[in-house]
């Protein structure tokens, strides 16, 4: 009996992530399967964590007035075709629509005298437009929440999922998992499973200290993934928390070498310091190379007048930060400061078809654990997570009603708990924070993760081969211990995704820059770089990139 | 990161400690009732939740952030 082994939940569809992704993907189950049960797990308190709820959530609208194939060729251009067209489309399509049912919720947008809402372009973007609500993401997950609290959505809280279910014709299932606080085993089964666990970072500060295993553990359960070889690259400092590069930009600033000389427009002329932060993370490698590190993002030209705007944010957590770091850390922003390229995080998310479908039936994908694009400007982040939340809810909701409830092995089950009771045990010589250092270590060098070529590459396959076995014996003492821990092995897993999918892309394309394949190749790399797991090692295969909306350039259409 | 929580001011709600996305605060019996403890200081994500939710504003985040190894 499956209530012997742990807690059970048996539910319709099952939720795994409360951001973005998760919320949109559970209302959407919901208004689909009236009848029918949904479950929004997360290792959190929904609507309180999740990078969505620290963004600023500026998100892509298309509004009736704009020309939605045009946006299309946007994002899909902005992307060098590494698109999933289609999906991308309803993405867009469904936008507008989704933006005012969240008015409807309560959200407020800022509107101008006319009524229209205020709206500015986006880095990186030519005609696509974004806009905000006010408070930002804590508010936006906070109204959505509360929706699906009205509209009967069953919440799972605390509880970290470690694997996913497969039934005995090996569908995807649900998961299972353990209580964040008292270790207590869970068993979820579903008859459909989404994935909106965010996709993996290494830690690399404030709110992307969080990260996500959603992508890793649907590659543990043979789906495939894709895009690892991308990542989301951007300046930062790790003085200090900032948002506002594409402002203090309009307002005079601007990215300046040891020299103190201006280095932008050198690397990209059209766009110069507007570019978009894949661009000046590029530049930026390409300057110290030339010598002229360190480099500063120099904020002194910003005029006295408009400081102050600088200081206040309608995001709560970034309001009470700026306040804070004048009056306890006496750091003064509006300096010159030094800056550096940083790998965010992996791009590497799950593949799926434009119903965001993953390869292995009843598993789903949404928000930024499903590949929709390889890189997502300041606002398609959230915008892509809408779509994709409301896609993946509908088909999952469509298949929960077509199929009977899936039969587990109980035997797996046990398996599965007695893996999470492997990973306890006495405190050992290296805790997880020291492996998550050494890893930290080799993905955050420029020269590893963002200017690669074949020789680092496969070095810093070996180096990750020592911390993986370093990692196999590290055991945790309690359960926060160990969620930290299996968070580290996602890590370590989606390390050697990365590194052995940019082995194999010979060329540079978006964030995925080849010092040996130093041009774009649009003959032969119009493809997906998939991953799926043949025993325990990654098998790498590649695949034509659908171009059915926006021909591929030079005629390479598929 | 997260430096003090004021227990002389706090009313034991116990908000604090699910509303941490990284599980800082444990809510731990000291006498008859709970009080929240900063229990792992170092896995902090500077998120400031803890400081805004608390009803009584008895937490103090500090903006500055734990080491990580430099990019280059
Ligand atoms: C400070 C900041 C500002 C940003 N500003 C913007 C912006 O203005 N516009 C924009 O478009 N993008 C922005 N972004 C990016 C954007 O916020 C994210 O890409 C997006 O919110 C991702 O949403 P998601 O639903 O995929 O994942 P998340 O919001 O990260 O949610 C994933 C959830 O899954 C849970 N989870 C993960 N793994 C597990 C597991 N194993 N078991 C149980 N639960 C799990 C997590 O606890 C988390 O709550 C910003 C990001 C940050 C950090
Ligand atoms: S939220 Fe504030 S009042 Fe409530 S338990 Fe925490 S510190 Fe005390
Ligand atoms: S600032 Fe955020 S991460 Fe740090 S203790 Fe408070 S709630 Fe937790």
């Amino acid at each position: 009996m499956l209530e012997n082994i742990g807690k059970l939940i048996d539910t319709d569809v099952l939720v795994i992530g409360g951001g973005a992704g998760g919320l949109w993907a559970a209302l959407s189950a919901r208004r689909h399967f009236p009848s029918g049960k949904v479950t929004l797990l997360d290792a959190h308190m929904i609507g309180r964590t999740g990078h969505t709820a620290f963004s600023n959530a500026w998100m892509v609208v298309v509004t009736p007035e704009d020309d939605l194939d045009a946006c299309v060729r946007d994002i899909v251009q902005g992307n060098e075709w590494i698109a999933e067209q289609e999906l991308i489309r309803e993405v867009l399509s469904l936008s507008y629509d989704q933006m005012l049912q969240l008015e409807k919720m309560g959200l407020q947008f800022p509107k101008e005298e006319d009524g229209k809402f205020v709206r500015r372009p986006t880095r990186g973007l030519r005609i696509t437009k974004v806009l905000k609500p006010i408070g930002g993401g804590l508010e936006f997950c906070w109204v959505l929440r509360k929706a699906l609290e009205r509209e009967g959505v069953e919440f799972a809280e605390r509880v970290f999922v470690t694997d996913l279910l497969r039934d005995e014709r090996g569908n995807v299932a649900g998961a299972v998992g353990i209580d964040g606080r008292t270790g207590e085993f869970h068993i979820l089964r579903a008859k459909a499973t989404i994935v909106a666990t965010n996709s993996v970072t290494f830690r690399a500060g404030f709110a992307r200290d969080l990260t996500g295993t959603g992508p890793i553990l649907a590659y543990q359960a043979g789906a495939a993934v894709t895009n690892a070889e991308f990542g989301y690259l951007r300046p930062a400092t790790p003085k200090f928390y900032f948002e506002g590069i594409t402002f203090a930009i309009q307002d005079g600033a601007r990215f300046v070498n040891s020299a103190g000389a201006p280095f932008m427009e050198k690397y990209e002329p059209d766009w110069s310091d507007e570019a978009d932060v894949q661009l000046i993370s590029k530049a930026m490698v390409m300057e110290k190379k030339a010598g002229n590190a360190p480099l500063y993002l120099d904020m002194s030209r910003i005029p006295e007048e408009k400081r102050e705007d600088y200081l206040h944010s309608s995001v709560a957590w970034m309001d009470y930060f700026y306040k804070k770091l004048g009056n306890r850390a006496r750091i003064d922003m509006f300096g010159r400061t030094e800056y550096f390229p940083f790998y965010q995080m992996t791009k590497m998310a799950i593949k799926t078809d434009s119903g965001c479908r993953a390869s292995v039936p009843g598993l789903f994908a949404a928000g930024l654990a499903q590949a929709s694009c390889a890189t997502h400007f300041a606002g398609f982040h959230i915008g892509a997570c809408n779509g994709t939340g409301w896609i993946a809810g509908r088909n999952a909701a469509t298949l929960a009603q077509e199929i009977k409830a899936p039969s587990l092995n109980e035997a797996e089950v046990e398996l599965l708990k007695r893996k999470i009771r492997g990973g306890f045990g006495d405190a050992t010589e290296r805790s997880e924070d020291d492996l998550l250092f050494e890893l930290q270590k080799l993905i955050f060098r420029h020269d590893v993760s963002i200017l690669k070529t074949e020789g680092r590459l496969s070095a810093a396959l070996g180096v990750l081969g020592g911390i993986e076995e370093k990692l196999a014996g590290t055991k945790a003492s309690n359960t926060h211990g160990f969620v930290r821990l299996r968070e580290t092995e996602a890590m370590v897993i989606a390390a050697k995704l990365i590194f052995a999918a940019s082995r194999v892309r010979h060329e540079s394309r978006l964030s995925h820059i080849r010092e040996d394949y130093p041009g774009r190749d649009d003959r032969n790399w119009l493809r997906w770089v998939l991953i799926r797991r043949e025993g325990d090692q990654p098998q790498i295969s590649t695949e034509p990139i659908a171009t059915p909306l926006v021909p591929a350039p030079n005629g390479n259409s598929q | 990161m997260i430096v003090d929580i004021d227990l002389d001011k706090c009313t034991s709600c116990g908000l604090c400690d699910p509303i941490c996305p990284a599980d800082v605060i444990h809510m731990e019996q000291n006498g008859d009732k709970e009080f929240p403890v900063i229990q792992y200081p170092e896995h902090c994500v500077t998120c400031f939740n803890c400081e805004i939710f608390c009803p009584e504003q008895c937490i103090d985040v500090h903006p500055i952030v734990r080491r990580r190894p430099l990019p280059w």
